[in-house]
């Protein structure tokens, strides 16, 4: 696949898929790259890109599973009310106009979609990267075969290795079997790791599983208050002292095995707390929350949210030309730096962090524009007043 | 002509390989402008965004070399493009 880029009112983002990375370039390397100047180079610069750089896209709610942290609360009983494949493809027209670079499929489980690949191979006709989440479940020989030639990753999702069996669910033996298959068929795959207070443990010996069994990477994220794993969040999320633990936990275990972990997007507050250099969590993009400045969520319907694990809102995303600057849906995402309250507005990793989770901060305090209050510097600021 | 050490930075970045870059020279002139931003690898995940924590393991030189890397992939990856136009 040839570069892909796009101009922003900085100078443009440039995507590769081999290697696979996504470059924010300034003016001046853009032009030396051979990509013409923009009217847009000559607006004043802005927080939110000029459309998502990536978007997730729920094909379903369905799942073959009922695991009890689902953020969707999807069961093999949810209701069939997604868009066909004919409206997902005017869907992904809309993407392609605004020159989304990558897409994360997942559901639900996606795989319980007989036409998963047709949209993917459609993603990737219209020159967008996708990717995709599985439990692992249905995964075949046949459809690894497929699937390596068609997304740039594949994760499955593994949150404790047998014999422990953690949310409601035995799903860890298929996954396992599933990472194996893809790894077998040329797949790029690694592992998402839900981490909750019971399997916070269980986290190292997936780690060394996943560098063993050759995936690319692991995946940690944090146990989010939405869907079925709003009932027993408080008994389940982290400790504080796990969340302090979580980041030097990530380092000793890449550094270990040799493997990258992520930590995602909502665990910024529990980097922030070890006083890491400012400067290299924004170059590098260690950033908090980014839903609505690059990051869309789609649901099943085709509405846009900021997140995925924020409430959709009405619009739908073949409106998103329109949508991206104009919906009021987006204002608790991006008004957070400009308005952000105490202890927010003083730290200094406000513009990397931004608040922490905003469906955490949604769900423990009623206002998504409120401070993620497991945030420790949070928690310390709160125990003070 | 500057050529690339990429075992080196192959052990810096194990996930972004050699982009094919292992016999090319690696620019012919000092690129102009500078990366801002780079994210590496895919998100798979289709509810949140994962940052890779790696970047704290780079000393100060090696993030720097890691940004020049991925400035010089660039610059390969866009003439070949003119090139095969």
């Amino acid at each position: 696949m040839t570069p892909r880029w796009r101009h922003e009112r900085f100078g443009a983002i440039v995507a590769l898929d081999e290697p696979p990375l996504l470059a924010h370039v300034d003016q001046e390397l853009a032009q030396d790259l051979g990509i013409p100047p923009s009217p847009l180079w000559k607006e004043p610069p802005r927080e939110a890109l000029e459309a998502p750089e990536e978007a997730h896209l729920t094909l379903t709610r369905r799942c073959n599973l009922t695991c009890t942290h689902c953020y969707q609360d999807s069961s093999p009983r949810t209701a069939d009310d997604d868009l066909t494949l004919a409206e997902w493809l005017l869907r992904l027209d809309a993407l392609a106009r605004a020159r989304v670079f990558h897409v994360a499929i997942g559901g639900g489980e996606a795989l319980t979609r007989p036409d998963l690949l047709d949209i993917a191979a459609a993603a990737r006709e219209r020159d967008i990267t996708p990717n995709l989440t599985t439990n692992g479940t249905l995964v075949t020989e046949e459809f690894a075969r497929r699937a390596a030639a068609l997304f740039g990753q594949i994760n499955v999702s593994i949150d404790a290795l047998p014999p422990v069996r953690v949310f409601g669910t035995d799903k860890a033996t298929a996954g396992m079997r599933a990472a194996s298959i893809l790894v077998r068929a040329g797949a790029r795959v690694g592992v998402n790791v839900v981490v909750a207070r019971q399997n916070f443990d269980a986290i190292a010996p997936v780690v060394a599983w996943a560098a063993a069994t050759g995936l690319v990477e692991v995946e940690l994220l944090r146990l989010k208050p939405t869907g079925r794993a709003r009932v027993r969040y408080l008994e389940e999320r982290l400790t504080r002292a796990q969340r302090e633990r979580l980041f030097p936990l990530a380092l000793e275990l890449a550094s270990r095995h040799g493997i990258p972990v992520k930590l995602d997007c909502s665990a910024a507050p529990f980097i922030a707390c070890h006083a890491p250099d400012a400067e290299r969590l924004e170059r590098f993009e260690v950033a908090g929350c980014i839903g609505s400045l690059s990051l869309l969520g789609v649901d099943e319907r085709g509405r846009t949210s900021g997140c995925s694990f924020y409430p959709a809102s009405t619009d739908d995303v073949l409106d998103l030309a329109r949508g991206w600057d104009g919906s009021p849906a987006y204002a608790p995402f991006r008004d957070y730096v400009r308005t952000a309250e105490e202890p927010c507005r003083s730290c200094p990793y406000l513009r990397s962090c931004r608040g922490g989770c905003r469906a955490v901060a949604l769900f423990l305090t009623g206002r998504g524009e409120a401070p993620d209050p497991e945030c420790p510097r949070v928690e310390d600021h709160c125990a003070r007043a | 002509m500057r050529t690339l050490d990429v075992e080196q930075l192959r052990a810096l970045l194990p996930d972004i390989g050699t982009a094919g870059l292992a016999d090319a020279a690696a620019s012919d002139r000092p690129l102009r402008g500078r990366i801002l931003k780079l994210k590496l690898g895919f998100n798979p995940n289709s509810s949140s965004v994962g940052t890779t924590v790696v970047v704290f393991l780079w000393s100060l030189v090696a993030s720097g070399a890691v940004l020049s890397f991925t400035a010089a992939v660039l610059a390969h990856r866009f003439r070949r493009r003119t090139r095969d136009a």
